[in-house]
């Protein structure tokens, strides 16, 4: 199969939580008309796969179109929650569920989340260099009588 | 010899034949057959020849993509008789592709020699594709909206 790539560096979307991202998937299909599931994730593209943390799907209703190709072009909504972690270089994936084999396919490093950091990890932080400063109080002493 | 009707054996109804006018096009999915009847007229001895008939794209010469034979025997005459016999053609997509336009053609043969050979009948097959096809399916464009 023939697939036609951009060369160019791919448009990165800048997300918070509460927004929507909108991913706009392309397609021929030929076959029976059928109902499909359509899926979509945000997630980081590892050594053992893709790891989603966001991910949607919705019924997917394909014409039929036995003879020849059809060209589809449907799309899909992922709202951005809480669950993702502000950070930089996420990807995305998209795939027909029962047809994963034939379809799924990933983009990398399109996706950024920002927004305040989590207040867990800042009191984590500080926990910790609390915990650090006790530490070396007990070897270093602070001060001669 | 010519080729006088064609009709189809649809796998999903067995038992059933479908009838379709010479200059229409045959509508089949994989597991179909298609019967092509001949008429003809014959003189000679017995005989025990083949029936012989494929499915294909005629070019410079006959792409056969699928062909079928099947034994026919002739009653000894001294004056001509007309007769009619068909074969029956079973459509294999692994062996002919989804598409429209294919043609067809009958002959008969004596072991592996051609006694007679019909016209060849332009574009009157359309194979159907009934397994589901993906080409090219990419994520064409992702958005915050």
């Amino acid at each position: 199969m023939l697939q036609v790539i951009s060369l160019g560096s791919p448009q990165v979307v800048e997300l918070a939580s509460g927004d929507t991202l909108r991913v706009v998937i392309a397609f021929g299909y030929r076959g029976p008309a059928q109902r499909l599931t359509l899926y979509a994730a945000i997630g980081n593209l590892g050594f053992f796969g893709f790891d989603e943390i966001i991910s949607v799907q919705s019924p997917l209703d394909l014409p039929a179109s036995l003879e020849s190709f059809t060209a589809c072009n449907e799309s899909i909504d992922i709202p951005i929650t809480g669950a993702i972690a502000p950070g930089m270089g996420y990807d995305l994936m998209s795939k027909i569920s029962e047809y994963q084999s034939q379809t799924e396919v990933r983009v990398a490093d399109v996706i950024n989340i920002v927004g305040a950091p989590s207040p867990w990890s800042g009191i984590t932080s500080v926990m910790v260099m609390a915990m650090m400063m006790a530490m070396m109080g007990q070897f270093m002493p602070m001060g001669q009588d | 010899m010519n080729i006088q009707t064609l009709q189809v054996l649809p796998a999903q109804y067995p038992g059933y034949a479908l009838y379709y006018p010479l200059s229409s096009v045959i509508e089949v999915r994989n597991g179909d057959k298609v019967r092509i009847t001949v008429g003809y007229s014959y003189r000679g001895p017995a005989k025990t020849l083949n029936l012989y008939g494929a499915i294909g794209v005629q070019a410079v010469w006959f792409d056969e993509k699928v062909n079928a034979s099947r034994q026919i025997s002739l009653p000894e005459s001294t004056s001509w008789i007309t007769r009619s016999d068909y074969v029956d053609i079973t459509i294999d997509t692994t062996k002919i592709s989804a598409g429209s336009g294919y043609d067809i053609y009958a002959k008969i043969m004596e072991g592996s020699s051609d006694r007679v050979i019909s016209p060849v009948v332009y574009d009157v097959i359309t194979v159907l594709s009934a397994a589901a096809e993906f080409q090219n399916f990419q994520i064409s464009t992702w958005s915050k909206v």
